[in-house]
């Protein structure tokens, strides 16, 4: 592997009885790459997210983590992991804004005097410091999520995954982070993201991995993908892979 | 250790935040508890039975008389000897024996009240029968001896009137755990995986059995606070019952050392109540779900009561301490008959712990199944 891989996955799958939910997967995303993560329901997106952060385990092949095998040093590669659920804000509903950050904080070894430092500083960046000490439970999604991207960040990882973030926020937030997540990658965060928002795409990055019935059909740039199907036009690409199977 | 108190901390504080968990866990057993109490006692108090008292054919006739007078409806005096009655308090048949040495006047020389000790009617049997009540009876008769006979109060041996002692604190024991940690044990895994917050638990950087090891924690701390809400609001208001089921004199007289005995029990009980909750609630992919697993758990750990009344005498069968959910009423019964052995608090303590570990090493391995978690 080289210095400079972050993130590798070596022939993963992962089966769920007959179910192949993910085939012989090989990825290398590299330090400081902000790569989207495409594909229908069911291509395998958030079990590939699953894999990557440890939630369940492959059936076969391996999955590297800043150079550590995820499989052998779970907890060292988890602490170096930012995991961001747009579904699931995966915040506790009866504990404050606040106190739900700090909570998580705890586990990543975060003092306490710089887990503050940072709400403080990131809620402001995210207009959110009116509300850090609302209960979860009383929060409009826009904050929830606002919370929950800095609970994500609050022990400072270098590899984050983000799995929709963007699902039902408004406009507004949704622009919002988007600029964060620039403004992370520029700061030298590697970033996997998914999304079913072709914008969203377009606007954050020019790297694509595309997944299809558990199976990854592209891996490289926008250009380049535009190039091999002479057009422009991402939104057709993908319907023509869709609707004609994998093999397309 | 600090992470899996963190994790219990957080477990504890979203559980006293909870309106729900709060009702069932603290407000029920403070208040609804004395409340059926009181209710009860007032229903029985009009419906007394009636106080069966053994009285000496040395007894006159007419002092017998002004005795029953004395608490109209309450008292039955039967004549026997005090062989008969000490025969009769022993089983249990009897409630009293009021002894009596008369001169050849029939004036009481001597009068003697035998109670059995932790009998309930102790202090009403002295109310009616006392000095005044003695005096009141001479006078009539216009006798005004020089010193007036003490009624001597002596103890007699009882059989000790446990019954509903044991079946109150016995039952509360069975329900009150279960009930008080059911909340915070189906909302600390069934409550995460519906609500999907186990996703994010999931991902952090910490063995995954210290995560279930943290929040049986916090579930044995909210039980141990729910359990000890209940036995001290239902030993709290005994004294102001005319029935107390409990006799706290008689609960004091047991000793320190069984009752700290039987404190500790309570404990390693608790402990396997919240590891079973626990894995209930592992077990099941919803709050509704995690329910339906519980409600049985409640008749099993009833049963331990139901089975314990069916026994005679003051000691019960071995097997009794070995079986984890049970064993604890097993010990109350022998601490209210006073037979209670050190080594059947032994092997409460070790079979309850050792089912405890067992299942919480089985509910950490299961916690880190994704098909049960995902």
């Amino acid at each position: 592997m080289s210095q400079n891989v972050a993130i590798q996955t070596i022939g993963l799958s992962k089966h769920y009885g007959s179910t192949k939910a993910l085939q012989n997967m090989d990825i290398s995303i590299h330090s400081g790459e902000l790569i989207a993560l495409l594909g229908e329901n069911g291509a395998g997106k958030s079990t590939l997210f699953q894999l990557l952060t440890g939630l369940i385990t492959p059936t076969t092949g391996s999955i590297k983590i800043g150079g550590q095998d995820l499989s052998q040093n779970p907890i060292a590669c988890k602490k170096q992991i930012g995991l961001l659920f747009g579904n699931d804000s995966g915040l506790y509903h009866r504990l404050t804004a606040y106190e739900n950050i700090l909570y998580f904080a705890k586990f990543y070894d975060v003092p306490d005097a710089v887990a503050r430092k940072r709400i403080d500083e990131w809620a402001e960046q995210l207009l959110l410091t009116s509300h850090l000490h609302k209960k979860a439970g009383e929060l409009s999604k826009g904050n929830l999520q606002k919370t929950a991207i800095l609970r994500t960040l609050i022990h400072n990882p270098d590899y984050l995954f983000f799995d929709e973030p963007t699902t039902g926020l408004d406009i507004a937030a949704s622009l919002a982070f988007q600029d964060l997540v620039k403004s992370l990658q520029q700061s030298g965060k590697t970033i996997l993201f998914s999304t079913h928002i072709l914008e969203e795409v377009t606007h954050l990055t020019d790297k694509i991995i595309t997944l299809s019935q558990g199976k990854m059909i592209y891996n490289g740039t926008i250009p380049n993908l535009y190039q091999e199907f002479q057009t422009d036009n991402l939104r057709d690409i993908l319907r023509n892979w869709i609707q004609g199977g994998v093999s397309s | 250790m600090k992470l899996m108190w963190h994790i219990a901390k957080k477990e504890l504080m979203e559980q006293f935040r909870d309106k729900r968990t709060l009702w069932l866990s603290i407000l029920i057993p403070l208040l609804l508890i004395p409340g059926i109490f009181l209710l009860m006692d007032r229903m029985q108090s009009s419906d007394e039975p009636k106080i069966e008292i053994g009285v000496s054919s040395q007894v006159p006739a007419d002092l017998q008389t002004a005795i029953t007078k004395s608490a109209p409806g309450k008292l039955e005096l039967k004549t026997m000897s005090p062989e008969e009655a000490k025969k009769l308090m022993k089983q249990g048949d009897l409630t009293a024996y009021l002894g009596a040495e008369t001169d050849q006047s029939g004036i009481p020389k001597q009068w003697t009240l035998e109670i059995p000790d932790g009998s309930g009617y102790k202090t009403v049997l002295q109310s009616h029968i006392d000095q005044q009540l003695l005096q009141q009876y001479l006078a009539q008769k216009n006798i005004f001896p020089a010193e007036l006979p003490k009624l001597q109060i002596k103890p007699a041996e009882g059989a000790p009137n446990i019954f509903s002692g044991f079946y109150l604190i016995s039952i509360l024991i069975a329900i009150t755990p279960l009930s008080g940690g059911m909340m915070i044990a189906i909302d600390s895994i069934a409550g995460e995986k519906e609500r999907r917050t186990i996703v994010s638990l999931l991902g952090l950087p910490i063995p995954t059995w210290k995560l279930w090891v943290g929040k049986w924690i916090g579930v044995t701390g909210m039980i141990m606070v729910t359990t000890l809400i209940s036995l001290g609001s239902v030993l709290g208001i005994q004294p102001y019952l005319t029935h107390p089921a409990v006799q706290l004199d008689q609960l004091a007289s047991i000793g320190t050392a069984p009752l700290v005995g039987f404190a500790l029990c309570i404990l390693f009980y608790v402990l396997v109540i919240s590891a079973l909750l626990l894995i209930m609630s592992t077990f099941a992919r919803s709050f509704k779900e995690a329910q339906n697993y519980i409600s049985p758990l409640m008749f099993v750990a009833m049963a331990g009561t139901f089975i314990i009344m069916q026994q005679s005498g003051s000691q019960l069968p071995n097997y009794l301490f070995w079986i984890p959910l049970w064993n604890v009423h097993a010990v109350l019964y022998e601490i209210l008959h006073q037979s209670v052995g050190l080594m059947d608090i032994v092997i409460t303590f070790a079979s309850c712990s050792a089912l405890s570990l067992a299942l919480v090493a089985y509910g950490a391995f299961l916690f880190q199944k994704p098909k049960h978690m995902l």
